[in-house]
């Protein structure tokens, strides 16, 4: 009992991680143009498919084809946003929302066009094996998706802390007209914070391959529960992220080893449910 | 009154074709089957206006009401034999109940926009999971309603033209209601909430009771017209009724057709859902996903395009036409 | 001040965080009068008016409104009791009608049908009929800001609070405005007490003036008395803001 409970629970903050790298691009997409994406799970979707497809065609591992994937995305981010945002975003928010909407009617029946219905898996990785450590296993798609997310997002707090264009890209929220007063060019700052955001999708999604298939709905799944963690985190905390990452994958890890593997979304969403009830400003969030 | 009958017109001229849909089509299933589908998404956009397009909130809940009326008149019909009529009934009670219990808070704590929206939407994802792993009236398994001789009182017909004139009188009782409600203290007030809620409380309004309201009417409508959606489609599962695409789908629509009027969502749903069903009837068979994929994009570029909604556009369209065949008649003449 | 009051304000203190932003504010409005409310930005005047109307609720003190207490009552309830509100920033309904908008205010005491009526006789008494089937997006300034007054009188105030009605308007149009506001003030018997930092214009207006800077009542008085009080030049020109425009 106690021993799968720890199972859970690393099970958990290793999946978390995951989770909170899939929420990185969504805070960023949120915190400078303010859009509520909620087809940021379909584009996760497209990151694995097109993993998939580069591990097929190249005969690369797959948890590698992020660095094939990344371009990749960011050029559909900024094509994206060039095409289908951009002329939105002076109008009502409802509209930038409506259309993450229409995206996510979009964006999976293309990839079924692409690549079909049928579950997509990767050949074995060298990521397949499994560590066994007292009674408990951990398998080293887990153990490296946990490493990776911490280390991309302690990149991604440098990035946005230290370097021009991340400072840029946190100036502009805070103060639009100021910004563009000191040469920020907004157009170009929300173009690439919105493909950067879409590309940043590149890590989960090679890394989630490694151990799960991807099909052209899975990314329904991920469209809520990419928002779970961005709200609990706060909106505006990249660092909160990994907290928040962590605790819902705990849930539902702990769920899925305790109570029922298919009752997860039934925790997850009624913790969603009370932090938007209650605490609507996350347990990082500024302001 | 010139203008009342010249208002009247079109609308009776629309219930009448309404009426006539199963005849112009030869009696043909497989366009009568389309013709009820349209209307289905047409009576849930159209009970969405209520709190969507008058009060301006983004309610993704749409299918929680809808799967809460399907199964709870899909169980009583089959494990009791209570008439659908009675079920259907009960399960708009019950999603007015549910709608009560998610609502109250939310609109008490101020949930607002985009947040409410994605609490609206998580409910459907909890019901969803209740009712699958709930195997005594749900399961990840399909549980068909019987079908034995036609009969109206257990709404079970061998051809979908009943289906279609029900679903019909759906769609026209819940346009009146829209109707009462627009030209109501509940609308106008709706109407000014949307736009602004500090605004219409400083006009004495009771911005979260109002909203509770046509909380209420909509999730009554919805959940209701689920009892007769469970009849339709002869089965219940979880994954069907619960349907979050759907959710999506209804606000969209509303959005496309042009928020804060009565035949916005409702042309919306007959333009759009009719091009779906003939683009699935035509490219279905043929490359997976692409009908969905140009439905998509159709719905992409309205928003993109037309930001008053397809209403508008209509309109404009209309007037354009009228104008220049004014012209073309006065040179002729 | 010795006619009975309409709202009273009892040492009313608000805090945001560390900053005091109404520091023991005492002051009475007297039935049938307008009264004003002057002092710098920032000095608490809206904050004032926001705790009035009970959109914010005072860390001490009571508000008495006809000698009932509506401390901490939602703004609606406020408004049918009778003191009605426009904000500093223009709040119009942009998707409605103006017609629409002011029905929208007529609604809470009346049916539909008598709301429209009493919309339409509001319209006419501040000469706004022909704009009624004009959206309020497509309203200017001036139009807009006597719509958000119609709006507020459909709701049949016995109290009327203006936030800072003149900013942005042409010393013109201050002028209708000013003639506008008495004549609800002496044809509609409403009370109104209202906010300005153009000095110039309250001055003429008010019969009763109270000075809030940072917080704190600095001075009252009739407005000739005013004029010449050190503390509220010091306020204001000390702080370089213009007196009058």
């Amino acid at each position: 009992m106690l021993i799968s409970i720890v199972q859970a629970l690393v099970n958990g903050v290793l999946i978390g991680c995951i989770y909170a790298l899939i929420a990185i691009g969504l805070q960023m997409i949120y915190g400078v143009l303010g859009i509520i994406n909620l087809a940021h799970g379909d584009f996760l979707m497209l990151a694995m498919l097109i993993a998939y497809s580069f591990a097929y065609m190249t005969g690369m591992d797959v948890t590698l084809t992020f660095l094939l994937t990344f371009p990749l995305l960011f050029i559909i981010g900024a094509g994206v946003y060039l095409s289908v945002i951009n002329p939105l975003i002076k109008r009502k928010p409802l509209f930038q929302f409506a259309m993450t909407l229409g995206l996510s009617f979009f964006l999976p029946s293309i990839a079924q066009v692409v690549w079909g219905t049928e579950p997509k898996a990767s050949p074995s990785t060298i990521l397949s094996g499994v560590i066994h450590m007292g009674g408990i296993s951990i398998t080293y798609s887990y153990l490296t998706a946990g490493l990776v997310g911490v280390l991309a997002i302690i990149a991604l707090y440098i990035f946005m802390n230290r370097t021009y264009l991340g400072l840029a890209i946190r100036a502009v929220p805070d103060n639009k007209d100021a910004a563009a007063l000191m040469g920020v060019n907004i157009k170009m700052i929300y173009c690439i914070s919105f493909a950067l955001g879409i590309a940043l999708l590149a890590l989960p999604g090679s890394l989630l391959m490694a151990f799960q298939n991807a099909y052209p709905t899975i990314g329904t799944r991920y469209n809520l529960l990419a928002w779970c963690v961005v709200v609990l985190a706060g909106l505006g905390s990249f660092s909160g992220l990994l907290v928040s990452g962590l605790i819902v994958g705990i849930i539902e890890s702990l769920i899925a080893s305790l109570w029922d593997p298919r009752a997860t979304p039934l925790g997850i969403y009624l913790v969603f449910l009370l932090i938007l009830w209650l605490k609507p400003k996350g347990l990082f969030g500024r302001g | 009154m010139k203008s009342y009958i010249k208002r009247m017109l079109p609308i009776m001229i629309g219930i009448v074709l309404s009426f006539l849909v199963p005849v112009m089509v030869g009696f043909d299933e497989f366009y009568i089957l389309l013709a009820t589908t349209i209307l289905v998404y047409s009576v849930v956009a159209s009970a969405w206006n209520i709190i969507g397009g008058f009060g301006g909130q983004l309610d993704l809940g749409a299918a929680a009401y809808l799967g809460l009326g399907a199964f709870i008149t899909g169980n009583l019909l089959l494990k009791f034999g209570i008439t659908p009529w009675i079920g259907m009934f009960i399960g708009g009670i019950t999603a007015t109940a549910v709608a009560i219990v998610i609502g109250y808070p939310t609109f008490r704590l101020g949930v607002k926009g985009v947040w409410y929206a994605l609490s609206t939407i998580s409910v459907v994802y909890i019901l969803q999971t209740l009712f699958l792993m709930w195997e005594e009236v749900g399961g990840p398994v399909e549980k068909w309603l019987p079908r034995g001789e036609a009969s109206l009182y257990y709404l079970s017909f061998r051809t979908y033209i009943p289906y279609y004139y029900i679903a019909l009188v759906f769609l026209i009782i819940t346009l009146i209601i829209n109707r009462l409600v627009e030209h109501s203290r509940l609308g106008y007030s709706l109407k000014a909430l949307a736009y602004d809620e500090d605004a219409a409380m400083s006009l004495g309004i009771n911005v979260q009771r109002t909203k509770l309201k046509a909380l209420m009417i909509y999730s009554f409508i919805v959940g209701t017209f689920g009892g007769f959606y469970v009849c339709f489609t002869g089965f219940m599962h979880p994954v069907v009724d619960f349907s979050i695409p759907f959710s999506i789908e209804i606000v969209v629509l509303g959005i496309v057709g042009g928020l804060g009027t009565i035949y916005g969502p409702l042309l919306a749903s007959l333009i759009l859902v009719s091009l779906k069903e003939y683009l699935r009837g035509t490219f279905g068979a043929i490359i997976m996903g692409i009908y969905p994929a140009i439905y998509a994009i159709a719905l992409i570029l309205i928003i993109l395009f037309a930001p008053q909604g397809l209403a508008s556009v209509l309109k404009e369209a209309f007037y354009f036409i009228i104008t220049k065949l004014r012209i073309r008649t006065m040179r002729g003449g | 001040m010795t006619s009975r009051s309409c709202l009273e304000v009892v040492n009313v203190t608000k805090r945001f965080g560390g900053l005091v932003a109404l520091d023991n504010v005492s002051l009475k409005v007297p039935e049938g009068k307008i009264i004003g409310l002057i002092g710098p930005n920032g000095a608490g005047k809206t904050t004032l008016f926001n705790i009035i109307t009970g959109y914010i609720k005072p860390d001490k003190g009571k508000v008495l409104f006809k000698g009932i207490d509506i401390t901490g009552k939602p703004p609606y309830e406020i408004c049918k009791l009778g003191i009605a509100r426009t904000f500093q920033i223009p709040k119009p309904f942009l998707d409605l009608t103006v017609e629409d908008s002011v029905i929208a205010g007529a609604i809470n005491r009346h049916g539909v049908g008598e709301a429209k009526k009493k919309a339409m006789e509001i319209l006419e008494y501040l000469e706004l009929k022909d704009l009624k089937d004009k959206y309020c997006s497509e309203l200017n300034i001036v139009q807009s800001k006597k719509v958000e007054l119609a709006r507020a009188l459909a709701t049949e105030p016995k109290l009327l609070l203006l936030d800072e009605i003149a900013a942005g308007l042409n010393p013109a149009e201050i002028q209708e405005l000013m003639e506008l506001i008495k004549r609800i003030n002496y044809e509609k018997k409403i009370t109104i007490f209202v906010i300005e930092h153009i000095m110039r214009m309250i001055l003429k207006l008010s019969e009763y003036v109270y000075v809030l800077h940072y917080g704190k009542l600095i001075a009252e008085g009739k407005p000739e008395e005013l004029v010449h009080n050190e503390k509220v030049i010091e306020a204001y020109l000390g702080r370089k803001v213009v007196i009058s425009r």
